[in-house]
Protein backbone atom coordinates (compact mmCIF):
# COMPACT_ATOMS: atom_id res chain seq x y z
CA UNK A 1 0.00 0.00 0.00
CA UNK A 2 1.64 3.19 -1.08
CA UNK A 3 1.09 6.39 0.48
CA UNK A 4 -0.65 9.14 -2.20
CA UNK A 5 1.14 11.00 -4.40
CA UNK A 6 4.46 8.79 -4.54
CA UNK A 7 7.12 10.00 -6.54
CA UNK A 8 10.39 8.04 -7.02
CA UNK A 9 13.48 8.88 -7.48
CA UNK A 10 14.41 8.45 -11.23
CA UNK A 11 11.80 11.40 -11.64
CA UNK A 12 9.08 9.45 -13.82
CA UNK A 13 6.00 9.42 -11.36
CA UNK A 14 4.54 5.51 -10.51
CA UNK A 15 1.41 4.74 -9.80
CA UNK A 16 0.14 3.49 -6.24
CA UNK A 17 -0.31 -0.10 -7.84
CA UNK A 18 3.07 0.03 -9.66
CA UNK A 19 5.21 0.96 -6.06
CA UNK A 20 2.74 -1.82 -4.47
CA UNK A 21 3.45 -4.69 -6.99
CA UNK A 22 7.34 -3.94 -7.07
CA UNK A 23 7.33 -4.23 -2.97
CA UNK A 24 5.95 -7.43 -3.53
CA UNK A 25 9.04 -8.18 -5.89
CA UNK A 26 11.03 -7.65 -4.17
CA UNK A 27 10.19 -8.75 -0.86
CA UNK A 28 9.29 -12.26 -2.24
CA UNK A 29 12.80 -12.15 -3.66
CA UNK A 30 14.33 -11.10 -0.69
CA UNK A 31 12.52 -13.44 1.80
CA UNK A 32 13.10 -16.39 -0.77
CA UNK A 33 17.29 -15.52 -0.64
CA UNK A 34 17.26 -14.59 3.55
CA UNK A 35 15.03 -18.24 3.89
CA UNK A 36 17.54 -20.44 0.97
CA UNK A 37 20.61 -18.59 1.33
CA UNK A 38 21.26 -17.22 4.97
CA UNK A 39 24.11 -20.21 4.73
CA UNK A 40 24.99 -22.97 2.67
CA UNK A 41 22.42 -25.81 3.10
CA UNK A 42 19.37 -23.66 4.37
CA UNK A 43 17.69 -24.15 1.17
CA UNK A 44 17.98 -27.75 1.64
CA UNK A 45 16.91 -27.54 5.34
CA UNK A 46 13.88 -25.38 4.57
CA UNK A 47 12.62 -27.53 1.50
CA UNK A 48 13.92 -30.82 2.82
CA UNK A 49 12.44 -30.21 6.47
CA UNK A 50 8.59 -30.62 5.84
CA UNK A 51 9.32 -33.82 3.45
CA UNK A 52 11.27 -35.27 6.27
CA UNK A 53 8.38 -35.01 8.38
CA UNK A 54 5.87 -35.91 6.56
CA UNK A 55 7.68 -39.31 5.38
CA UNK A 56 8.26 -40.06 8.32
CA UNK A 57 4.92 -40.56 9.87
CA UNK A 58 4.35 -42.13 6.49
CA UNK A 59 6.03 -44.36 7.10
CA UNK A 60 4.84 -45.12 11.06
CA UNK A 61 1.75 -45.58 9.95
CA UNK A 62 2.08 -47.40 6.91
CA UNK A 63 4.42 -50.22 8.68
CA UNK A 64 3.27 -50.26 12.22
CA UNK A 65 -0.76 -49.34 11.86
CA UNK A 66 -3.48 -50.42 9.45
CA UNK A 67 -3.10 -50.43 5.68
CA UNK A 68 -5.98 -48.27 4.75
CA UNK A 69 -7.84 -45.67 6.76
CA UNK A 70 -11.71 -45.00 5.37
CA UNK A 71 -10.93 -47.48 2.48
CA UNK A 72 -7.65 -44.91 1.57
CA UNK A 73 -4.30 -46.09 1.10
CA UNK A 74 -2.92 -45.31 4.77
CA UNK A 75 0.19 -43.18 3.11
CA UNK A 76 -1.52 -41.30 1.15
CA UNK A 77 -3.83 -40.59 3.82
CA UNK A 78 -0.80 -39.52 6.15
CA UNK A 79 0.34 -37.38 3.40
CA UNK A 80 -2.40 -35.44 2.27
CA UNK A 81 -3.77 -34.53 5.40
CA UNK A 82 -0.44 -33.28 6.55
CA UNK A 83 0.22 -31.42 4.06
CA UNK A 84 -3.52 -29.54 4.16
CA UNK A 85 -2.58 -29.12 7.59
CA UNK A 86 1.01 -27.26 7.12
CA UNK A 87 -0.58 -25.13 4.29
CA UNK A 88 -2.30 -23.76 7.71
CA UNK A 89 0.15 -23.82 9.76
CA UNK A 90 2.72 -22.73 8.08
CA UNK A 91 1.37 -19.58 6.27
CA UNK A 92 -0.33 -18.44 9.43
CA UNK A 93 2.83 -18.99 11.19
CA UNK A 94 4.77 -16.51 8.67
CA UNK A 95 2.29 -13.98 8.06
CA UNK A 96 1.68 -13.63 12.07
CA UNK A 97 5.60 -12.90 12.86
CA UNK A 98 6.47 -11.37 9.31
CA UNK A 99 6.04 -7.78 10.06
CA UNK A 100 8.40 -8.12 13.71
CA UNK A 101 11.03 -10.01 11.68
CA UNK A 102 11.06 -7.50 8.88
CA UNK A 103 10.40 -4.35 11.32
CA UNK A 104 13.70 -2.55 9.85
CA UNK A 105 12.24 -2.29 6.22
CA UNK A 106 9.19 0.04 7.48
CA UNK A 107 12.00 2.74 7.64
CA UNK A 108 11.04 2.62 3.54
CA UNK A 109 7.73 4.80 2.97
CA UNK A 110 7.35 2.40 0.65
CA UNK A 111 6.88 -0.91 2.46
CA UNK A 112 4.20 -1.11 4.91
CA UNK A 113 3.34 -4.04 7.10
CA UNK A 114 0.71 -5.66 5.14
CA UNK A 115 3.13 -6.31 2.33
CA UNK A 116 5.49 -8.03 4.31
CA UNK A 117 2.81 -10.07 5.42
CA UNK A 118 1.50 -10.63 1.62
CA UNK A 119 4.62 -11.21 0.28
CA UNK A 120 5.22 -14.34 3.03
CA UNK A 121 1.91 -15.92 2.24
CA UNK A 122 2.76 -15.54 -1.77
CA UNK A 123 5.87 -17.31 -0.70
CA UNK A 124 4.62 -19.81 2.09
CA UNK A 125 2.31 -20.90 -0.73
CA UNK A 126 5.52 -21.51 -3.65
CA UNK A 127 7.50 -23.51 -1.02
CA UNK A 128 4.17 -25.74 -0.34
CA UNK A 129 3.81 -26.23 -3.96
CA UNK A 130 7.92 -27.52 -3.96
CA UNK A 131 7.28 -29.94 -1.10
CA UNK A 132 4.31 -31.10 -2.92
CA UNK A 133 5.85 -32.16 -6.13
CA UNK A 134 8.90 -33.14 -4.29
CA UNK A 135 6.63 -35.41 -2.09
CA UNK A 136 4.53 -36.83 -5.17
CA UNK A 137 7.54 -38.02 -6.80
CA UNK A 138 8.87 -39.99 -3.42
CA UNK A 139 6.01 -41.85 -3.33
CA UNK A 140 5.59 -42.69 -6.53
CA UNK A 141 9.02 -44.16 -6.36
CA UNK A 142 7.90 -45.64 -3.31
CA UNK A 143 4.94 -47.35 -4.67
CA UNK A 144 2.40 -45.56 -3.10
CA UNK A 145 0.78 -43.48 -6.86
CA UNK A 146 -0.77 -40.18 -6.00
CA UNK A 147 -3.40 -40.25 -8.55
CA UNK A 148 -6.42 -37.99 -6.82
CA UNK A 149 -9.44 -38.12 -8.42
CA UNK A 150 -10.89 -35.15 -8.47
CA UNK A 151 -8.13 -32.86 -8.50
CA UNK A 152 -9.65 -29.20 -8.22
CA UNK A 153 -11.33 -30.20 -5.69
CA UNK A 154 -8.10 -30.66 -3.82
CA UNK A 155 -6.50 -27.44 -5.32
CA UNK A 156 -9.63 -25.91 -3.92
CA UNK A 157 -8.94 -27.46 -0.50
CA UNK A 158 -5.22 -26.07 -0.04
CA UNK A 159 -6.49 -22.96 -1.46
CA UNK A 160 -9.31 -22.88 1.43
CA UNK A 161 -6.48 -23.90 3.93
CA UNK A 162 -4.28 -20.86 2.80
CA UNK A 163 -6.77 -18.46 2.50
CA UNK A 164 -7.63 -19.63 6.05
CA UNK A 165 -4.03 -19.73 7.37
CA UNK A 166 -3.19 -16.25 5.65
CA UNK A 167 -6.29 -14.43 7.32
CA UNK A 168 -5.47 -15.81 10.63
CA UNK A 169 -2.25 -14.76 10.57
CA UNK A 170 -3.07 -11.29 9.90
CA UNK A 171 -5.45 -11.27 12.68
CA UNK A 172 -2.83 -12.45 14.97
CA UNK A 173 -0.07 -10.23 13.82
CA UNK A 174 -2.04 -7.29 14.12
CA UNK A 175 -3.69 -8.39 17.83
CA UNK A 176 -0.23 -9.28 19.21
CA UNK A 177 1.14 -5.92 18.16
CA UNK A 178 -1.58 -4.42 20.09
CA UNK A 179 -1.60 -6.92 23.27
CA UNK A 180 1.93 -8.37 23.06
CA UNK A 181 1.32 -11.11 25.84
CA UNK A 182 -1.07 -12.66 23.63
CA UNK A 183 1.12 -14.81 21.60
CA UNK A 184 2.50 -17.14 24.65
CA UNK A 185 -1.09 -17.38 24.95
CA UNK A 186 -1.64 -18.06 20.98
CA UNK A 187 0.93 -20.78 21.54
CA UNK A 188 -0.67 -22.78 24.23
CA UNK A 189 -4.10 -22.74 22.38
CA UNK A 190 -2.42 -23.53 18.53
CA UNK A 191 -0.26 -26.70 20.05
CA UNK A 192 -2.78 -28.95 20.33
CA UNK A 193 -4.68 -27.89 17.13
CA UNK A 194 -1.83 -30.82 15.15
CA UNK A 195 -3.68 -33.29 17.37
CA UNK A 196 -7.50 -32.44 17.46
CA UNK A 197 -7.85 -31.18 13.53
CA UNK A 198 -8.00 -35.39 12.65
CA UNK A 199 -4.05 -34.98 10.95
CA UNK A 200 -2.85 -38.03 12.65
CA UNK A 201 -6.04 -39.92 13.32
CA UNK A 202 -9.34 -40.23 12.11
CA UNK A 203 -12.07 -38.12 13.37
CA UNK A 204 -14.67 -40.51 11.65
CA UNK A 205 -13.67 -42.83 13.91
CA UNK A 206 -14.88 -40.90 16.72
CA UNK A 207 -18.44 -41.16 18.52
CA UNK A 208 -20.49 -38.62 17.79
CA UNK A 209 -20.57 -35.44 20.25
CA UNK A 210 -16.81 -35.22 20.21
CA UNK A 211 -17.10 -35.74 16.57
CA UNK A 212 -19.15 -32.55 16.16
CA UNK A 213 -17.08 -30.61 18.84
CA UNK A 214 -14.06 -31.42 16.93
CA UNK A 215 -15.76 -30.47 13.52
CA UNK A 216 -15.95 -26.64 14.61
CA UNK A 217 -12.49 -26.98 13.80
CA UNK A 218 -12.28 -25.21 10.34
CA UNK A 219 -9.07 -26.82 9.69
CA UNK A 220 -10.48 -30.00 9.83
CA UNK A 221 -12.52 -29.96 7.43
CA UNK A 222 -9.93 -28.79 5.06
CA UNK A 223 -8.01 -31.87 6.42
CA UNK A 224 -11.32 -34.33 5.37
CA UNK A 225 -11.88 -32.16 2.09
CA UNK A 226 -8.01 -32.50 0.52
CA UNK A 227 -8.31 -36.66 1.17
CA UNK A 228 -11.71 -36.80 0.04
CA UNK A 229 -10.77 -35.31 -3.21
CA UNK A 230 -7.87 -38.30 -3.64
CA UNK A 231 -10.50 -41.09 -3.73
CA UNK A 232 -14.35 -41.50 -4.43
CA UNK A 233 -14.53 -44.24 -2.22
CA UNK A 234 -13.08 -42.50 0.38
CA UNK A 235 -15.63 -42.27 3.62
CA UNK A 236 -14.88 -38.74 4.95
CA UNK A 237 -16.76 -37.55 8.19
CA UNK A 238 -19.88 -36.83 6.94
CA UNK A 239 -19.96 -33.24 8.52
CA UNK A 240 -17.32 -32.47 6.29
CA UNK A 241 -18.47 -29.15 4.35
CA UNK A 242 -16.28 -26.85 2.30
CA UNK A 243 -18.86 -23.94 2.28
CA UNK A 244 -17.40 -23.55 6.19
CA UNK A 245 -14.06 -23.67 5.65
CA UNK A 246 -14.37 -20.99 3.31
CA UNK A 247 -16.46 -18.70 5.25
CA UNK A 248 -14.34 -19.03 8.18
CA UNK A 249 -11.19 -18.05 5.31
CA UNK A 250 -12.97 -15.11 4.00
CA UNK A 251 -14.56 -13.98 7.55
CA UNK A 252 -10.77 -14.34 8.44
CA UNK A 253 -8.99 -12.50 5.57
CA UNK A 254 -11.64 -9.79 5.37
CA UNK A 255 -11.13 -8.83 9.54
CA UNK A 256 -6.68 -9.24 9.01
CA UNK A 257 -7.07 -6.87 6.30
CA UNK A 258 -9.38 -4.46 7.84
CA UNK A 259 -7.06 -4.87 11.37
CA UNK A 260 -3.98 -4.16 9.23
CA UNK A 261 -5.38 -1.44 7.78
CA UNK A 262 -6.91 0.20 11.01
CA UNK A 263 -3.53 -0.39 13.18
CA UNK A 264 -0.83 -0.23 9.92
CA UNK A 265 1.36 2.21 11.78
CA UNK A 266 1.35 0.32 14.78
CA UNK A 267 2.43 -2.80 13.65
CA UNK A 268 4.87 -0.54 12.06
CA UNK A 269 5.98 1.28 15.31
CA UNK A 270 6.93 -2.20 17.43
CA UNK B 1 8.34 21.83 -1.66
CA UNK B 2 7.12 19.57 1.75
CA UNK B 3 4.09 21.47 3.90
CA UNK B 4 3.55 20.42 7.05
CA UNK B 5 -0.17 21.09 8.31
CA UNK B 6 -1.03 21.27 11.98
CA UNK B 7 1.11 18.51 12.92
CA UNK B 8 0.42 16.67 16.00
CA UNK B 9 1.90 13.66 17.40
CA UNK B 10 2.21 11.76 20.84
CA UNK B 11 2.85 7.69 21.20
CA UNK B 12 0.79 5.62 23.07
CA UNK B 13 3.11 4.36 25.97
CA UNK B 14 2.32 1.28 28.57
CA UNK B 15 0.12 3.86 30.47
CA UNK B 16 -1.67 5.40 28.32
CA UNK B 17 -1.56 8.12 25.63
CA UNK B 18 2.03 10.02 26.16
CA UNK B 19 2.67 14.09 26.17
CA UNK B 20 1.98 15.21 23.12
CA UNK B 21 6.03 15.45 21.43
CA UNK B 22 4.84 17.65 18.39
CA UNK B 23 1.97 20.15 18.82
CA UNK B 24 0.22 21.85 16.13
CA UNK B 25 3.29 22.69 14.16
CA UNK B 26 2.48 24.20 10.54
CA UNK B 27 5.70 24.98 8.42
CA UNK B 28 6.35 25.20 4.75
CA UNK B 29 9.43 23.87 3.43
CA UNK B 30 10.50 25.61 -0.01
CA UNK B 31 12.40 24.09 -2.33
CA UNK B 32 16.27 23.56 -2.98
CA UNK B 33 16.14 25.06 1.49
CA UNK B 34 18.13 23.11 3.59
CA UNK B 35 17.02 23.18 7.15
CA UNK B 36 18.58 22.17 10.32
CA UNK B 37 16.56 20.81 13.00
CA UNK B 38 17.55 21.97 17.23
CA UNK B 39 16.68 21.26 19.95
CA UNK B 40 17.40 18.93 23.57
CA UNK B 41 17.10 15.55 23.35
CA UNK B 42 13.01 14.41 23.46
CA UNK B 43 12.24 17.89 21.79
CA UNK B 44 10.68 15.45 19.38
CA UNK B 45 13.69 16.45 16.35
CA UNK B 46 13.92 12.27 14.95
CA UNK B 47 9.71 11.87 15.10
CA UNK B 48 9.62 15.23 13.12
CA UNK B 49 12.16 14.20 10.67
CA UNK B 50 10.46 10.08 10.20
CA UNK B 51 7.07 12.38 10.06
CA UNK B 52 7.95 14.58 7.06
CA UNK B 53 10.11 11.17 5.44
CA UNK B 54 6.72 9.28 5.81
CA UNK B 55 7.56 6.95 8.01
CA UNK B 56 5.63 7.21 10.76
CA UNK B 57 1.89 8.81 10.57
CA UNK B 58 0.98 12.10 12.63
CA UNK B 59 -1.76 11.88 15.50
CA UNK B 60 -3.52 14.75 13.84
CA UNK B 61 -2.20 16.92 10.89
CA UNK B 62 -0.74 15.63 7.21
CA UNK B 63 2.17 16.11 5.28
CA UNK B 64 2.48 17.06 1.34
CA UNK B 65 5.49 16.31 -0.51
CA UNK B 66 5.86 17.87 -3.50
CA UNK B 67 9.04 16.06 -4.40
CA UNK B 68 11.30 13.43 -3.74
CA UNK B 69 12.35 12.40 -0.41
CA UNK B 70 14.11 10.13 1.32
CA UNK B 71 13.73 8.02 3.93
CA UNK B 72 15.40 9.33 7.32
CA UNK B 73 19.27 8.55 6.69
CA UNK B 74 21.62 7.75 9.26
CA UNK B 75 18.84 6.50 11.53
CA UNK B 76 19.55 2.49 11.80
CA UNK B 77 17.30 -0.15 10.19
CA UNK B 78 16.70 -0.82 6.62
CA UNK B 79 19.22 -3.29 6.71
CA UNK B 80 19.01 -6.98 7.33
CA UNK B 81 21.52 -8.38 9.04
CA UNK B 82 21.96 -12.01 7.24
CA UNK B 83 21.95 -10.58 3.89
CA UNK B 84 24.84 -9.11 2.48
CA UNK B 85 25.53 -5.78 1.34
CA UNK B 86 24.51 -6.34 -2.24
CA UNK B 87 21.49 -7.90 -1.28
CA UNK B 88 20.39 -5.15 0.80
CA UNK B 89 21.27 -2.71 -1.79
CA UNK B 90 19.54 -4.83 -4.65
CA UNK B 91 16.04 -4.43 -2.28
CA UNK B 92 16.00 -0.72 -2.10
CA UNK B 93 16.51 -0.20 -5.52
CA UNK B 94 13.57 -2.11 -6.52
CA UNK B 95 11.29 -0.90 -3.73
CA UNK B 96 11.88 2.45 -5.61
CA UNK B 97 11.32 1.13 -8.68
CA UNK B 98 14.94 0.83 -10.26
CA UNK B 99 13.96 -3.32 -11.64
CA UNK B 100 16.07 -2.23 -14.89
CA UNK B 101 19.13 -0.38 -14.00
CA UNK B 102 20.32 -2.44 -10.82
CA UNK B 103 23.43 -2.98 -12.02
CA UNK B 104 24.85 0.57 -12.91
CA UNK B 105 23.07 1.69 -9.61
CA UNK B 106 24.78 -1.47 -7.73
CA UNK B 107 28.16 -0.53 -9.27
CA UNK B 108 27.61 3.61 -7.93
CA UNK B 109 26.58 1.77 -4.38
CA UNK B 110 29.71 -0.51 -4.42
CA UNK B 111 31.92 2.29 -5.30
CA UNK B 112 30.68 4.71 -3.24
CA UNK B 113 30.61 2.80 -0.05
CA UNK B 114 34.11 1.47 -1.02
CA UNK B 115 33.67 -1.46 1.36
CA UNK B 116 35.89 -4.20 -0.98
CA UNK B 117 35.22 -7.89 -0.59
CA UNK B 118 32.97 -7.03 2.64
CA UNK B 119 30.41 -5.94 0.14
CA UNK B 120 29.29 -9.58 -0.45
CA UNK B 121 29.83 -10.64 3.12
CA UNK B 122 25.81 -10.65 5.42
CA UNK B 123 25.76 -7.32 7.39
CA UNK B 124 25.87 -8.76 10.33
CA UNK B 125 29.36 -9.02 10.66
CA UNK B 126 29.57 -5.35 9.76
CA UNK B 127 31.28 -2.49 12.62
CA UNK B 128 28.48 -0.03 12.75
CA UNK B 129 30.99 2.56 10.84
CA UNK B 130 30.74 0.29 7.65
CA UNK B 131 27.21 0.13 7.73
CA UNK B 132 26.47 3.28 8.74
CA UNK B 133 28.73 4.02 5.11
CA UNK B 134 26.54 1.34 3.22
CA UNK B 135 23.66 2.99 4.66
CA UNK B 136 25.03 6.31 2.80
CA UNK B 137 26.01 4.94 -0.37
CA UNK B 138 22.68 3.81 -1.20
CA UNK B 139 21.68 6.55 -0.31
CA UNK B 140 23.28 8.31 -2.47
CA UNK B 141 22.27 6.11 -5.66
CA UNK B 142 19.34 7.94 -5.57
CA UNK B 143 18.25 11.74 -6.83
CA UNK B 144 16.18 12.83 -4.07
CA UNK B 145 15.23 16.23 -4.02
CA UNK B 146 15.48 16.57 -0.14
CA UNK B 147 17.43 14.42 1.36
CA UNK B 148 16.34 13.61 5.22
CA UNK B 149 19.33 13.17 7.45
CA UNK B 150 19.53 12.08 11.45
CA UNK B 151 23.11 12.34 11.98
CA UNK B 152 23.70 10.75 8.76
CA UNK B 153 26.78 12.52 8.27
CA UNK B 154 28.32 11.62 10.89
CA UNK B 155 29.11 8.20 10.18
CA UNK B 156 32.38 6.41 9.68
CA UNK B 157 35.86 7.69 9.83
CA UNK B 158 37.58 11.08 8.93
CA UNK B 159 37.76 10.48 5.35
CA UNK B 160 34.94 9.25 4.59
CA UNK B 161 32.90 12.01 6.31
CA UNK B 162 34.66 14.19 3.95
CA UNK B 163 33.57 12.36 0.91
CA UNK B 164 30.10 12.13 1.90
CA UNK B 165 30.12 16.11 2.82
CA UNK B 166 31.63 16.85 -0.23
CA UNK B 167 29.50 14.45 -1.84
CA UNK B 168 26.37 15.98 -0.49
CA UNK B 169 27.26 19.58 -1.46
CA UNK B 170 27.84 18.94 -4.64
CA UNK B 171 24.40 17.98 -5.18
CA UNK B 172 23.46 21.13 -3.32
CA UNK B 173 22.54 22.58 -6.46
CA UNK B 174 19.69 19.88 -6.80
CA UNK B 175 18.67 19.06 -3.80
CA UNK B 176 18.44 20.01 -0.17
CA UNK B 177 18.76 18.37 2.99
CA UNK B 178 16.65 18.75 6.42
CA UNK B 179 18.88 17.78 9.18
CA UNK B 180 19.31 16.80 12.53
CA UNK B 181 22.92 17.21 14.35
CA UNK B 182 24.09 17.83 17.37
CA UNK B 183 27.22 19.39 16.03
CA UNK B 184 26.49 23.49 15.41
CA UNK B 185 29.41 22.72 12.50
CA UNK B 186 27.87 20.09 10.67
CA UNK B 187 24.57 22.37 10.15
CA UNK B 188 26.32 25.12 9.41
CA UNK B 189 28.21 23.33 6.25
CA UNK B 190 25.04 22.44 4.97
CA UNK B 191 22.06 24.57 6.14
CA UNK B 192 20.58 27.75 5.44
CA UNK B 193 17.69 27.67 7.71
CA UNK B 194 17.01 26.72 10.82
CA UNK B 195 14.42 25.37 13.39
CA UNK B 196 14.14 24.91 17.04
CA UNK B 197 12.03 22.50 18.84
CA UNK B 198 10.65 22.64 22.33
CA UNK B 199 7.99 21.70 24.41
CA UNK B 200 6.05 20.55 21.44
CA UNK B 201 6.33 23.25 18.94
CA UNK B 202 8.75 24.38 16.48
CA UNK B 203 10.43 27.81 15.51
CA UNK B 204 11.15 28.84 12.38
CA UNK B 205 14.19 31.11 11.65
CA UNK B 206 15.46 32.06 8.03
CA UNK B 207 18.88 32.06 9.48
CA UNK B 208 20.25 28.49 11.30
CA UNK B 209 22.60 30.89 13.34
CA UNK B 210 19.26 32.66 15.16
CA UNK B 211 17.62 28.71 15.53
CA UNK B 212 21.59 27.98 17.20
CA UNK B 213 21.17 30.85 19.40
CA UNK B 214 18.00 30.51 20.44
CA UNK B 215 18.53 27.00 21.50
CA UNK B 216 21.36 28.31 23.26
CA UNK B 217 19.53 30.58 25.36
CA UNK B 218 16.85 27.90 25.96
CA UNK B 219 19.52 25.21 27.42
CA UNK B 220 21.41 28.38 29.71
CA UNK B 221 17.99 29.11 31.61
Amino acid sequence: MALGSSVIASGASRSQLQVTLGVWRALILREAEAKLFASRVSWIWVLVEPVFHVLYLMVLYSVIRVHKVGELDTAIWVMVGLQAYFIFRKTADGVANVANDNSALFAYRQVKPIDTLIARALLEATMSVVTWLLLIALVEVWGHPFQPDYPLEMLGALAGMWLFGFGFGMIVSALTSLVRELKLLLQIVLRPLYLVSGVIFPISSLSQPIRQVLMLNPIAHGVEMARSAISRSYDAVPETDPTYLFAWAGVTVFLGLALQIRFAFRIAER
Amino acid sequence: MIIARNLSKRYVTAHGAGRWVIDDVSFTIPPRLSVGLVGSNGAGKSTLLRILAGVDKPTRGEVERRCRVSWPLGFGGGLQGTLTARQNAKFVCRIHGHEDDIPERMARIEEFAALGKAFDEPIRTYSSGMAARLRFAISLAFDFDVYISDEATSAGDAAFRKRAADEFRRRANEASVIMVSHDPGTLRKFCTAGMFLSNGKAHWFDDLEDALKAYKESTEQ
